[in-house]
């Protein structure tokens, strides 16, 4: 059975937004940290951003590619986009429920 | 202004070595080219404690729990040798003072003052340096896993307990707020000597214990006195808090000595990152 993003604990919202940033295409770093800044107006740290990584890498979900000078690559194996897409899935259905009775309250 | 690069070396040394080894460099990067340098150190600093934390699970502790309560009891076995030997090391000096001196040296403010503050330091001096040199031989009690966090971490809890006594226990005895502050900056100064330890590097490790030491030691002496300042504190000094800290300090570097173990600097590889950033 899939795991899914929420056994990261803390990690799992700076998880989705580093798995969806990662959905573009291979990232470093500061591709990413630049990448969910413009999705959420909220740059992560270090600290957190490499705590994610760390995580998701240990999950198989991301893997790392062959450095770039001092930056490292990352991208989404196919086990990190299945969990993505599902997650994602599962978001829009809450997203889709809960706006629907906003509406209708 | 960003932040001094010993402040940044000394918050990656919190980080366990395998992260910092793997993550590192990327993690020095990005603070490198931060746009909000001082924030970012404290996310950094944040996640490098709780990754250290992690380091430690219950499970794996388990078996280690005799050892784990014998760092905690520690502290209260200072204490109660400062209890015993510093009234007795005061009223000793005042003793050898009147007999020498025929009477004139006797009980009085600054008599008591010079009795009690020069053999207290003595005294302090003395259990720490019990301490320190039967670390060695009381290592097989004392090793633990992840021993740069958990030593410093049960002491310090140890400390914590002896410092909330109650007040009526001993007048001058407050201040425990002082433990987090030793307990941080031995915290990282703990993962810095067991590095260079590892290393290869002794003589930086004993060079880091010599001046972290009194370093600690200032810092929390002076956080210490801010906290719990009133007449009596500095004649009691030898008996507060601080006297267990004081022993605790160097007491830490032996026992993480004596549990880690030296890697020769030639056997390591010599493209290694283990120094991390």
């Amino acid at each position: 059975m899939m795991a899914g993003l929420s056994q990261l604990g803390r990690f799992s919202e700076p998880g989705l937004l580093i798995m969806v940033a990662l959905a573009g295409g291979p990232k470093h770093g500061y591709a990413m940290q630049d990448d969910i800044a413009a999705m959420t107006d909220e740059r992560p740290g270090p600290g957190t951003l490499y705590g994610a990584i760390r995580r998701l890498e240990e999950q198989a979900y991301i893997e790392a590619l062959a450095e770039e000078g001092r930056r490292k690559p990352y991208r989404l194996t196919d086990l990190g986009r299945t969990v993505l897409a599902a997650e994602l899935q599962r978001m829009r259905a809450v997203s889709r429920t809960g706006l629907r009775r906003l509406a209708t309250s | 202004m960003r932040p001094p690069a010993w402040l940044v070396r000394a918050t990656f040394a919190v980080y366990p070595e395998d992260v910092r080894d793997r993550y590192g460099v990327e993690i020095a990067d990005l603070l490198d080219g931060s746009p909000r340098p001082w924030r970012d150190l404290g996310d950094v600093a944040w996640n490098a404690v709780l990754e250290r934390v992690g380091t430690v699970r219950y499970g794996r502790l388990r078996p280690y729990r005799r050892q784990m309560l014998a760092l905690v009891t520690f502290p209260a076995v200072f204490w109660v040798a400062l209890l015993i030997l510093l009234p007795t090391v005061a009223f000793g000096t005042l003793a050898v003072g009147g007999l020498v001196t025929r009477g004139r040296f006797g009980l009085g403010p600054d008599v008591s003052f010079a009795a009690f503050i020069p053999g207290g330091l003595v005294t302090i001096g003395f259990v720490a340096f019990v301490a320190t040199q039967n670390a060695r031989r009381w290592v097989d009690s004392l090793d633990v896993p992840a021993p740069a966090f958990l030593v410093p971490t049960l002491l310090g809890l140890g400390c914590l307990g002896v410092g909330i006594l109650p007040p009526t226990v001993l007048p001058y005895f407050g201040g425990w707020a002082t433990v987090p502050c030793w307990w941080l900056m031995v915290l990282v100064l703990s993962a810095r000597y067991r590095t260079l330890i590892r290393h290869g590097r002794t003589g930086a490790a004993r060079g880091l214990a010599v001046v972290g030491t009194p370093a600690v030691l200032a810092v929390t002496a002076t956080v210490h006195l801010t906290t719990t300042l009133f007449p009596g504190e500095m004649l009691f000094w030898p008996m507060s808090l601080m006297s267990v800290l004081v022993v605790c300090t160097p007491f830490t570097f032996a026992i993480l000595s004596a549990v880690t173990p030296e890697c020769p600097r030639s056997a390591r590889p010599p493209a290694s990152r283990a120094d991390g950033p």
